[in-house]
């Protein structure tokens, strides 16, 4: 175990390298001229030299990985393009928004998709279950920014209950909470479907194992069997699951924050892109595929505390 | 899908949907509730609904820099007018010279010397003392190039006739110009480049000026957060320069940034904003909303279609007239601006005070014609490419309609629609490679600056028609040192027919400024759509 | 994350492709998922021919209809017929997601059997590489790369072909892991076969089938991203009738005439229903095992 988790922890540090160096590189990867989006166009030479020298494009590109990467750890992503502005402190003020989108949106998922599986399960091949099946399907298929869209006509058009836009007032919990129901319901339907079913094969399988049946002959009660056994075994894979989720959602809510005019973190890293503002897209999507990576790892590592039979990854890492 | 449903927006007493959502049970149709009571409010005394601790204005762009000397984008405008006063300014409401800091302001006869007296007591705002000349010297220098460190603003030519300011003493001074320079009193001293900064915060902030920005205005800085919002405050310590406006009444200013059409519309309907600029799709949905009003002016702004004639597709000037003789302009308007906005004929809109060319060609849609000029010029078949910006507000449809209309022609259209930072890149590189682009360029209240970007000089920056006469350039260049409107008048309308036989753009466009306001706010609102928030009232 | 196949797993016969497709349809999800996804190779082939008008001609003054008799769907901003458009997008749709899926089953077999087989540093190296890959969500991958190579039909089709790589590398490097040490492939090894028939005759075929769910699972998610990047005016370029593009131009529209996006997010909605149920239910029929939280991460 010991080995695995330094050959884990030395792979996860790698592959943030490699992120970063890709990172610094897309200055150099994207045409046209950075430093001509920092001045404009009517800057003299001497000008454009001065900036490029700040910029550090002028050093070898080793260098200018070696000093984004140096910069990054210490917290310092450079000034964004346009307001020079920080852009960490960019980031510090997008960040939230989308966390609390994400951890909303999940915890719907859970919410409604836990007893949805649960149900199902009881109720295995019924009507009901059927129904569930296919709705689960429609769900666990349904582009978020479709069911952004369709949410919003309804909801906020047609009804008009339900605010579209923006975040509301952080310092009036209730507003802040109303202006999230739309786009949370719209990233957390993929995740309800995904949950309900998961839940439901979890259950299944252990009430189609060998000793369940043994028990069931022995006498065992059927609630102890589903809650105690079944729903215990539904749980695990279901909250790893759902953890692996919060990275995926903060990358998945770009589309749904643009549709909600969210100010959160895709919002902010599509407006950069398109703007060619690169230090705050280098900072945006650092900070993006950090949590991937991290949330990754500790997915990757409680599964294994869990559940000791995956040794296929290890051996393969230590081969 | 229309907007008759919405007529329960109109609550009266203050009490707003989302209020109404907080107190009323789940279950209960709120839709009916608040219409209820609507119906009971009735619409009287309309204004006493609104509270004055809050104005909330849409931007429909984020800011990016309150510095008045790196201006770029015009919701930066709108935030700084708050902020930052000026010598001398126009009125809320039209195209009218009133004194702002100055008590008096005397130019000489021949247009080169400005003396100025300043108001006493005026104070900038956090502490940064009182207003004096030396800080007016170093605003206007600073934007000029004349201050160390020097600086580079794309704002230069605003001064750049300045030979410097003469302080007198501390509340008196004059502004010499190196030779007359007509826009100084049109487009310099009463807008963006006329705003006046302390130099001792500037000097103290550096860059992050642009981010904490100290004025004079009635409202004070507060907080910038990107993509959501910017918030002023009342200053306490206001001087009250600008007696030619009511009092400011609102406790705090709100700029919310929502840069899409629609989620605008619905901002309004949701009661989370009071003032919003609205695109040509979504005006019919809000003028059929009971609780708001819409003010329409033709902008000032220019709209077109433009050739560049550097382009080796494009140097052959019967293959330019295929296209001005091929495309329908009617046919855009109606297709990507819903039909609301005015057709243009040239660069100067009707509004601007002089320059307008009245009897500019319209040209209708001529597919033979067309046709013919695309066979003199044996190019019948050639790839062409259209681009427009995803910026743009309806820049994808017109392009499509370009496509469409010039592929009957005879020509071979592909349409690119380009990211904002990929599009708008003004590099000589970048310049080489467009052929037929759809552009929007805003202006200010003299034709100056709808010319300037089209002088040879400009090649490689902004004149993407890469456009080179030199006529054009001298007229423009005279005509800003001509003092005689009417001599002026003349200059400008022979560079728009210069730009006509030279046939290097289409006139697509004045856009309509469209404005909804809440019933019963006072906006004033200029001729060319342009609005001061802090100058809001209520209606009596 | 991935759970492998059980180690001692007994490699299937490839006679069974028949049977299979009978055991497919015999499942109501399995004939719904077929009927689908004929009927969207059916339109994509003959869409041209049989669509009222031609998806480009446009007519301002009827523009934004809704449905009726000339318009079964209504017109968009510019007086197009939708019927025509949407279905003229069925082929943009899968000429993006088609060669870009497939692409990426490819580059994820050949560097998942080199990492699986090989082992060692090339495995080590590769399972960075991937890694890296997935380290960005892949909607901020594809909006990245779109900004490197420039907005066109081909540079989606490599974009989303690189996004979806590492996932197939994953399943078919845990297969032929698994299968490295499995009894029978020793004897094989121990009986002197060479590598390169120990692969092509027992681990190609079992790694395979895994890729061939991949394949109908991954469509729509290939056709999500194009039409979201389309959407965000960052894919498909107009007019070319993508249904990003409709669901980008009608969304503008979307108060006056919600059609566009009505009628275009139902046959997204239809579409990625259609080929996941096509291919969960292969997957069902073909291996049980692999069905419920295995399932899940291929689904991704």
């Amino acid at each position: 175990m010991a080995t695995y988790l330094l050959k884990r922890l030395g792979m996860t540090v790698i592959v943030v390298l490699a992120v970063m160096t890709f990172l610094s590189l897309l200055v150099h990867l994207v045409p046209g001229d950075p430093v001509e989006i920092v001045l404009g166009p009517q800057a003299t030479p001497a000008q454009v030299e001065v900036v490029r020298a700040e910029m550090g494009l002028d050093n070898p590109i080793p260098i200018q990985v070696w000093d984004f990467v140096v910069g990054a750890l210490q917290g310092d992503l450079g000034l964004d393009f346009l307001s020079r502005t920080p852009v960490t402190q960019l980031i510090a003020q997008a960040i939230p928004h989308t966390v609390v989108l994400a951890i909303t949106a999940l915890a719907l998922a859970a919410l409604v998709g836990i007893p949805l599986g649960v149900y199902a399960a009881r109720r295995q091949n019924s009507l009901a279950d059927r129904a569930m099946a296919l709705l689960s399907i429609g769900f666990i298929t349904m582009p978020s920014y479709i069911a952004a869209l369709l949410l919003l006509i309804v909801f906020a058009v047609q009804l008009d209950v339900l605010p579209a836009v923006g975040t509301g007032s952080f310092a009036n919990p209730l507003d802040y909470a109303i202006h999230l129901v739309l786009p949370a319901s719209a990233l957390a339907i993929t995740w309800i479907g995904y949950v309900a079913r998961l839940v439901r094969t979890s259950m299944l399988s252990v009430l189609g194992s060998n000793y369940v049946r043994t028990s069931r002959a022995f006498g065992v009660r059927d609630r102890i069997i589903f809650y105690k056994w079944a729903l215990k075994n539904a749980i695990i894979p279901t909250l790893a699951v759902l953890s692996s989720g919060l990275a995926d959602l903060l990358g998945g809510a770009v589309l749904v924050e643009i549709i909600f005019s969210r100010p959160g973190l895709g919002r902010l890293t599509v407006e950069a892109i398109s703007e060619r503002n690169f230090p705050v897209v280098q900072g945006a999507v650092l900070v993006i595929a950090l949590f991937y990576v991290l949330t990754n790892l500790l997915a990757d590592l409680s599964y294994r505390l869990v559940d000791p039979r995956i040794r296929v990854e290890e051996s393969a890492v230590g081969a | 899908m229309d907007a008759s449903n919405n007529i329960g927006n109109r609550t009266p007493g203050g009490l707003s949907r989302r209020n109404l959502l907080k107190y009323s049970a789940l279950g209960v149709s709120l839709a009916g509730v608040s219409s209820l009571l609507a119906a009971c409010g009735g619409e009287e005394g309309a204004g006493a609904n609104i509270s004055t601790k809050l104005l909330r204005i849409h931007l429909d762009e984020d800011i990016s820099n309150l510095d008045p000397a790196f201006n770029a984008g015009h919701t930066n405008t709108t935030v700084r007018a708050n902020i930052f006063e000026h010598l001398v300014t126009y009125r809320p409401d039209k195209f009218e010279l009133v004194n702002e800091l100055a008590e008096k302001f005397e130019p000489s006869s021949d247009g080169l010397r400005y003396d100025f007296t300043l108001k006493k007591g005026i104070q900038f705002h956090g502490g940064y003392g009182e207003l004096t000349a030396e800080d007016v010297k170093f605003s206007y220098e600073r934007i000029a190039g004349l201050t160390e460190p020097k600086i580079k603003s794309a704002y230069r030519s605003d001064w750049i006739a300045l030979k410097g300011v003469e302080v007198h003493d501390k509340y008196s001074g004059t502004i010499v110009l190196k030779e007359p320079f007509a826009p100084l009193l049109a487009t310099t001293l009463p807008v963006g480049s006329g705003e006046i900064v302390s130099k001792r915060a500037v000097e103290e902030r550096g860059e992050a000026f642009g981010t904490s920005p100290i004025g004079t205005g009635p409202y004070e800085f507060v907080e910038w957060k990107r993509n959501q919002q910017v918030v002023l405050k009342k200053f306490a310590n206001y001087g009250g320069a600008a007696n030619y406006a009511d009092k400011p009444l609102w406790g705090e200013l709100r700029f919310v940034v929502i840069a899409e059409d629609n989620p605008t519309t619905i901002a309004l309907e949701t009661d989370e904003l009071d003032f919003a600029v609205l695109g040509p799709t979504t005006v019919a949905r809000v003028k059929k909303n009971n609780s708001f009003e819409v003010i329409e002016k033709t902008s000032l702004r220019y709209n077109w279609i433009g050739i560049n004639a550097g382009h080796p597709n494009f140097k052959n000037k019967d293959v330019r007239l295929a296209v001005i003789h091929g495309i329908d302009v009617p046919s855009i308007i109606a297709g990507a601006f819903n039909g609301q906005w005015t057709r243009a004929t040239g660069i100067v809109a009707p509004g601007m005070p002089i320059g307008y060319w009245k009897d500019a060609p319209v040209y209708q849609r001529d597919l033979a014609k067309a046709k013919e000029f695309l066979a003199k010029a044996g190019a019948q078949g050639m790839k062409i490419e259209m681009s427009v910006s995803t910026g743009t507000p309806g820049g994808a449809k017109v392009a499509e309609i370009v496509q469409a209309n010039l592929n009957e022609v005879g020509f071979d259209v592909k349409v690119l629609v380009q990211e904002g930072g990929v599009f708008n890149q003004a590099t000589p590189e970048a310049n080489a490679q467009k052929q037929l682009f759809y552009m929007s360029y805003s202006t200010k209240p003299d034709p100056s600056w709808s010319t300037k970007w089209f002088t040879s000089d400009q090649i490689g920056e902004w004149n993407w028609m890469n456009w080179d006469n030199k006529e054009f350039t001298r007229l423009h260049n005279e005509a800003l040192v001509e003092i005689d409107p009417a001599k002026r008048n003349e200059m400008y309308i022979r560079m728009q027919q210069l730009m006509d036989e030279d046939a290097v753009a289409l006139w697509v466009a004045w856009p309509t400024a469209s404005l909804a306001k809440r019933k019963g706010l006072k906006a004033p609102v200029r001729p060319d759509g342009d609005f001061i928030p802090w100058t809001f009232g209520r209606d009596a | 994350m991935t759970i492998a196949p059980a180690p001692d797993r007994v490699p299937p016969t490839s006679a069974g492709l028949r049977p299979l497709l009978g055991r497919l349809v015999r499942r109501p999800a399995g004939a719904f998922g077929v009927a689908v996804v004929a009927a969207l190779l059916l339109v994509a082939v003959f869409a041209p021919h049989v669509v009222p008008y031609d998806g480009a001609t446009q007519d301002i003054p009827n523009r934004l209809q809704g449905p009726s008799g000339s318009h079964l769907l209504g017109t968009d901003g510019l007086g197009r017929d939708l019927l025509s458009r949407i279905l003229l997008g069925v082929r943009i749709e899968l000429a993006v997601a088609l060669p870009a899926v497939c692409t990426s089953l490819v580059l994820g077999l050949l560097l998942g059997l080199v990492a699986g087989y090989r082992g060692g540093w090339v495995d080590n190296a590769v399972v960075v590489f991937m890694d890296t890959i997935q380290a960005f969500p892949s909607v901020v991958l594809a909006l990245v790369l779109v900004a490197v190579l420039g907005p066109s039909l081909t540079n989606l089709v490599i974009v989303v072909a690189i996004t979806f790589a590492p996932q197939s590398a994953r399943v078919t490097r845990a297969s032929v892991l698994a299968l490295r040490q499995s009894p029978f492939i020793e004897a094989e090894r121990a009986l002197g076969a060479g590598t390169l028939r120990i692969i092509g005759v027992h681990v190609l075929p079992n790694v395979i089938a895994p890729l061939f769910i991949l394949l109908a699972m991954n469509i729509p998610s290939a056709i999500t991203v194009e039409a979201g990047l389309s959407f965000l005016g960052m894919g498909v370029q107009p007019p070319t009738p993508s249904w990003g593009v409709i669901l980008s131009e009608g969304f503008a529209d979307v108060y006056e005439a919600p059609w566009a996006v009505l009628w275009t997010a139902l046959a997204l909605v239809l579409t990625t229903i259609g080929f996941t149920t096509l291919g969960e239910t292969l997957r069902d029929v073909s291996d049980p095992r692999l069905s419920g939280a295995k399932g899940l991460r291929y689904d991704r």
